[in-house]
């Protein structure tokens, strides 16, 4: 927890720009400090997240997808269609339904320009994806970097060609339609709508029952809900 | 080779001259032979030294260079493509065929389908699951290739193709040292005699197109969703972010910042940011982002 506050205050944007990450001592050291924790972490049992995997009853899985069934779980009365892929420490609930081509748990985008080089930072987490959820066609959600889940909630249905990134936290009977862009560590509310082809920057919150409508570029926080009527007047 | 060798009578061939590869307006492949179908172009065509021969209609013949052989035609692009398809196998204007060098250190996972020529894999490359690798395909080590990604796909005619032949591409896509590929990208091989090239440490995330011809720097970071179009040049340190578009034959810069969801459909210079459809200098994005 400590070393999770530490990280969180350090990707700040106060901190990074600050004259003193630049200065090319400090700059070697968080090099060394990140080349350190990727060699290191996926060793410990942080990476660890599910011992042993299970699957459920009458489920319909196609054999062509591709599943760690070592390492996941899954619920029942899940369909599971064509060329899908589920990697490791993913859980799935009841009656999902994975269209064809949806990748889960795959490495997230999160890297750091240090030292004039680019390293990415070693994923740990994992994805939840709760009862009732449909994900449509090459969706892809990544895996969280720290010992976080994605969490996708109850009754949400995610369109086609969509992007979930690392870290995000959906809540219920959420729409998000095809062709949306959301950045990591983003927290969506419950009841949002959000259109097509919308773009959603990262580390932001949207609150419950927000409406977002087509082609929308969102980059700051949605803070008032349409619901809230003691601010309407 | 002339001219006067390939074509057939029905194109007028208003001057001869010589030509050893295809390209754009934009490429710069040695002695290459261009269409042209608009009065911007002919100022393009005087800019690149490499031009050698141009296929135009007939009212802009007087207005291209003396030094360049000139083709008249009713449809400059049809001309020019179905030359490409008859000299396609020819082996001044193609990559030839070679066998597979696959190192015995790259991880493959077995539904990976890759092609049984002309593929070469280095050291350590990790290529995961439903990965398709098409012909012409050369990836540095430490590359990284992700889940249900296509690598060298078969590029479409630019524009309406409704009469047009299904063109043969005679390029491939190149990978340099340590790219790293997310899921579900497609990127789309060379159509003339070259390569699609990604150049070293860049890294592309999930649901990415990156169009025929073009070449990507050093070091550069695609978010998810980014669509670049044809023989398009960008440099290196660029950061593009989520929902990006850009347009064919654009070139930009070093250590170009385009923000969320931007379009870019002209050139762009160096240390500049785009901002919706707009570039300004990068020092003075941070100042409107302070004063937020």
């Amino acid at each position: 927890m400590i070393l999770q506050k530490i990280f969180l205050k350090l990707k700040s944007a106060d901190v990074a720009d600050s004259w003193f990450m630049h200065t090319s001592v400090m700059q070697y050291f968080m090099k060394a400090c990140l080349l350190f924790f990727n060699y290191a972490a996926p060793k410990t049992h942080l990476c660890r997240r599910i011992r042993t995997g299970s699957l459920g009853k009458e489920n319909m899985i196609h054999p062509t997808a591709i599943i760690d069934y070592d390492k996941v779980m899954i619920g029942d009365f899940c369909t599971i269609e064509k060329n899908v892929v589920i990697e490791k420490n993913s859980i799935i609930g009841n009656h999902v339904v994975i269209e064809e081509g949806v990748v889960i748990g795959s490495e997230g985008f999160e890297l750091r320009r240090i030292a004039g080089e680019i390293i990415p930072v070693a994923h740990l987490g994992g994805v939840i994806i709760h009862d009732n959820v449909c994900i449509g066609s090459h969706t892809c959600i990544d895996k969280s970097s720290l010992g976080e889940y994605t969490e996708i909630g109850e009754s949400s249905t995610i369109l086609s060609r969509v992007q979930v990134g690392h870290g995000i936290k959906i809540g219920k009977d959420v729409i998000v339609s095809n062709g949306t862009m959301i950045g990591g560590y983003t927290k969506i509310g419950d009841r949002v709508r959000i259109g097509r082809h919308c773009s959603v920057s990262d580390g932001i919150s949207l609150v419950e029952d927000s409406i977002i409508p087509d082609y929308t570029l969102v980059t700051h926080d949605v803070k008032i809900s349409p619901r809230d009527t003691s601010r309407t007047s | 080779m002339k001219l006067s060798d390939i074509l057939s009578e029905k194109d007028e061939i208003i001057r001869d001259g010589i030509f050893s590869s295809m390209g754009t307006l934009f490429s710069h492949y040695p002695q290459q032979i261009v269409y042209a179908l608009r009065e911007n172009d002919i100022t393009k065509i005087a800019g690149n030294s490499s031009v050698t021969c141009v296929i135009t209609t007939s009212t802009l013949v007087s207005r291209i260079p003396e030094t360049m052989g000139i083709v008249s035609s009713r449809d400059p692009r049809y001309t020019f493509y179905t030359l490409q398809s008859e000299i396609h196998h020819h082996p001044e204007f193609n990559l030839q065929p070679f066998n597979n060098r696959i190192s015995p250190s790259a991880q493959i996972h077995p539904s990976a389908i890759i092609s049984p020529t002309s593929v070469e894999i280095g050291r350590n490359v990790v290529i995961e699951k439903n990965v398709i690798i098409n012909e012409q395909t050369i990836i540095d080590e430490g590359s990284i290739i992700r889940s249900n990604s296509t690598i060298g796909n078969t590029p479409l005619l630019p524009g309406p193709a409704v009469h047009y032949q299904i063109i043969c591409p005679s390029g491939g896509v190149h990978l340099h040292r340590d790219v790293d590929i997310h899921a579900n990208t497609c990127i789309y091989k060379a159509i003339f005699k070259g390569y699609t090239e990604i150049g070293e440490q860049t890294k592309i995330d999930n649901l990415n197109t990156v169009g025929s011809g073009t070449t990507i720097g050093k070091r550069c970071l695609f978010c998810g969703g980014v669509t670049v179009g044809e023989s398009t040049a960008i440099g290196d340190n660029t950061w593009i972010g989520p929902n990006a578009t850009l347009g064919n034959q654009i070139q930009v810069g070093n250590n170009v910042y385009i923000t969320i969801g931007s379009t870019v459909t002209h050139d762009i210079s160096d240390d500049k940011v785009v901002k919706d459809n707009f570039a300004i200098d990068r020092k003075r994005f941070r100042k409107v982002i302070r004063g937020m």
